[in-house]
């Protein structure tokens, strides 16, 4: 998977647009326990969002709260117009964010950073998201789908009312996964264990063998297209354990990774992590600005 | 219209308002919002001798009106900055000045002698305030005499105007500032990060990886201004105020207090613009109240002497 994108990175002398803009607040609404959409109108937003990219949200009046709140795209729609971001309100940030109404004007910055990027052509996708880790999957789910890739998504949760999504990864033509550690829904227990079956399956598998069985069925096979990667978002730990099984099947993977933010614009080097290259070589990197979104076998995971 | 040029000892710019250094990188990240020739000065990140990777994350805390961070020095080193971020800052019409740092005055020695080799360098500022390291950093700001050998030491290699950038942590400012003074300081810059930190409940931890970290923000504006005013009293030398200005409002009240130029820090970060916008509403300020110049209101809340 090529990890180049003209987005964001690296400006040279060649005028950049600014990212500060005023948004449309639509819609706001709890969807799931403590955890809200909202709809932002903003055509230019829309138009040049990717799937992976973020915005900074300003939640000030006066000077309090003092930094912007970093939040992944969770829907693009440049036919309206409008991104949809999906946000769970843990601080003083998004509990101020979940009073908002429609009609309100929200300054934000964006989109932000570096989104995924895929093979052309079809084959097959995994996804996997961790709690609030599949917002910023959504947008890519329906991308893929658009592509006519065949989409596996897996997703974990606390529990059953911590949960979406699932319907509208359905509809787009996605297979859903999902897992609920204390097992009020689909498979009890960590998502990666699911998720560490159907890599066996899928991938410990003789391809030729696959490739019969499909033959005799006398029906197209999903299976049968070739497994082209992995993306997954969720916290650290979730991405740490997602990275270490790719590597052990020999997965491609793009990981969305988290840090606290200052400033979303890579001038603060808050949201530094350790990448490796090629050669092993250890670079600082920005999640704001080279990330969020990186390969699996360039993160170095501490801890 | 008022005119907003200053001189602060010999280094002549067209506006009073400097980006902060460690808020604004090497000013690549701010081209997109405006030129880099806009500020009347860019603070570079603070460099050290060798790259630096900086402290593990999070690095970063929201506080009230402020924050704190614990980035640790992050940079490239003096070397990468003299042969790419430098020439390329000068490339777009910037005024730079070099933040230097160090963990020992062997280490302030070798990056001034470096720098004394680069061209088109405006000013140096020697950090001896940074609280995020373990060696050097603040350790040099806190005594007035050790202060004053850093200052000693980067005065023998430099060729333009320095700047000593005080830590608010110490008993009496003033004493440092008199003790660099005495050392061929040419200005200072004042107030560094205090020293803070954050518990996160849900974890009973700091929030911090480090622990501790330093306070920015409107949060520190009070004993930034303090400070500036206590200094202005105390030496003669011109004085960068810095700490917690995100408003044109703001950065008039520090040059009342005695500061002829301002840098704003922590606002960068929160609003890209805060520069620029800061810029035009001084000049709305002094031409509304029929002042020329900066000049005009340096110290007017100084006591009469």
């Amino acid at each position: 998977m090529n990890h180049h994108s003209t987005t964001g990175n690296n400006s040279g002398n060649q005028a950049e647009a600014s990212p500060l803009k005023k948004a449309f607040l639509t819609r706001n609404q709890q969807i799931a326990k403590g955890i809200y959409e909202m709809e932002l109108v903003e055509p230019d937003l829309a138009a040049a969002a990717q799937p992976g990219q973020f915005v900074m949200l300003a939640i000030r009046k006066g000077v309090e709260p003092f930094l912007r709140r970093p939040f992944g795209i969770a829907g693009i729609q440049p036919q309206a117009g409008s991104i949809r971001l999906i946000y769970q309100v843990t601080g003083r940030g998004t509990a101020e964010m979940a009073g908002w109404e429609a009609g309100r004007l929200v300054e934000l910055l964006g989109p932000l950073g570096n989104g995924f990027t895929w093979e052309e052509g079809p084959g097959r996708v995994i996804l996997a998201g961790g709690g609030m880790g599949i917002a910023p999957l959504l947008p890519l789910a329906k991308a893929l789908r658009s592509l006519d890739k065949d989409v596996t998504v897996f997703l974990g949760a606390r529990s059953l009312d911590l949960v979406f999504g699932v319907k509208e990864l359905g509809q787009a033509g996605c297979q859903v996964q999902l897992a609920t550690e204390d097992g009020s829904a689909g498979a009890a227990g960590f998502v990666t264990l699911p998720l560490e079956s159907y890599l066996q399956k899928n991938i410990s598998a003789a391809p030729n063998q696959d490739h019969r069985r499909s033959q005799t069925a006398n029906q197209p096979q999903p299976s049968s297209l070739q497994l082209q990667g992995l993306y997954a978002c969720g916290p650290t730990p979730f991405l740490k354990a997602v990275s270490s099984l790719c590597s052990r099947y020999s997965l491609a993977a793009q990981l969305s990774l988290e840090e606290r933010m200052g400033c979303g614009l890579g001038a603060c080097m808050g949201c530094t992590v350790q990448i490796k290259d090629g050669a092993g070589k250890i670079k600082q990197q920005r999640v704001c600005y080279e990330g969020p979104v990186f390969r699996a076998e360039e993160v170095v995971f501490h801890g | 219209m008022a005119d907003l040029k200053v001189n602060l000892a010999g280094l002549a710019l067209d506006n009073p308002v400097m980006a902060a250094s460690g808020t604004y990188g090497f000013g690549r990240e701010f081209l997109k919002f405006y030129p880099s020739s806009l500020p009347g000065a860019i603070m570079a990140k603070g460099l050290t001798v060798e790259p630096t990777a900086g402290n593990p994350t999070p690095r970063i805390a929201e506080t009230p009106a402020g924050m704190l961070n614990s980035i640790g020095l992050q940079n490239p080193g003096v070397e990468a900055f003299i042969q790419e971020e430098l020439p390329w800052l000068k490339d777009q019409g910037a005024r730079v000045i070099a933040n230097i740092n160090g963990h020992s005055l062997k280490d302030f020695e070798e990056i001034s002698r470096r720098l004394a080799a680069a061209t088109g360098l405006d000013a140096i500022e020697v950090n001896i305030s940074c609280p995020n390291v373990d060696n050097g950093g603040m350790f040099f700001g806190t005594d007035p005499t050790l202060a004053a050998e850093v200052t000693k030491a980067v005065k023998k290699h430099c060729r333009v105007p320095l700047i000593i950038k005080l830590s608010p942590n110490v008993t009496d400012i003033t004493a440092i500032a008199k003790a660099v003074a005495a050392e061929g300081a040419d200005m200072l810059s004042l107030i560094n990060t205090l020293l803070g930190m954050a518990i996160d409940r849900k974890t009973r931890r700091p929030v911090l990886a480090r622990q501790v970290g330093g306070l920015s923000g409107p949060a520190v504006k009070p004993v930034a201004l303090r400070m500036v005013w206590q200094v202005a009293q105390a030496v003669d030398l011109p004085i960068i105020g810095m700490g917690g200005i995100v408003s044109a409002e703001d950065a008039i009240e520090f040059f009342l207090a005695g500061a002829s130029a301002v840098a704003v820090g922590s606002g960068n970060l929160t609003n890209p613009y805060c520069i620029p916008e800061i810029i035009a509403g001084i000049r709305q300020w002094l031409d509304q109240e029929g002042y020329a110049s900066i000049n005009d209101i340096r110290g007017l809340a100084l006591p009469c002497r």
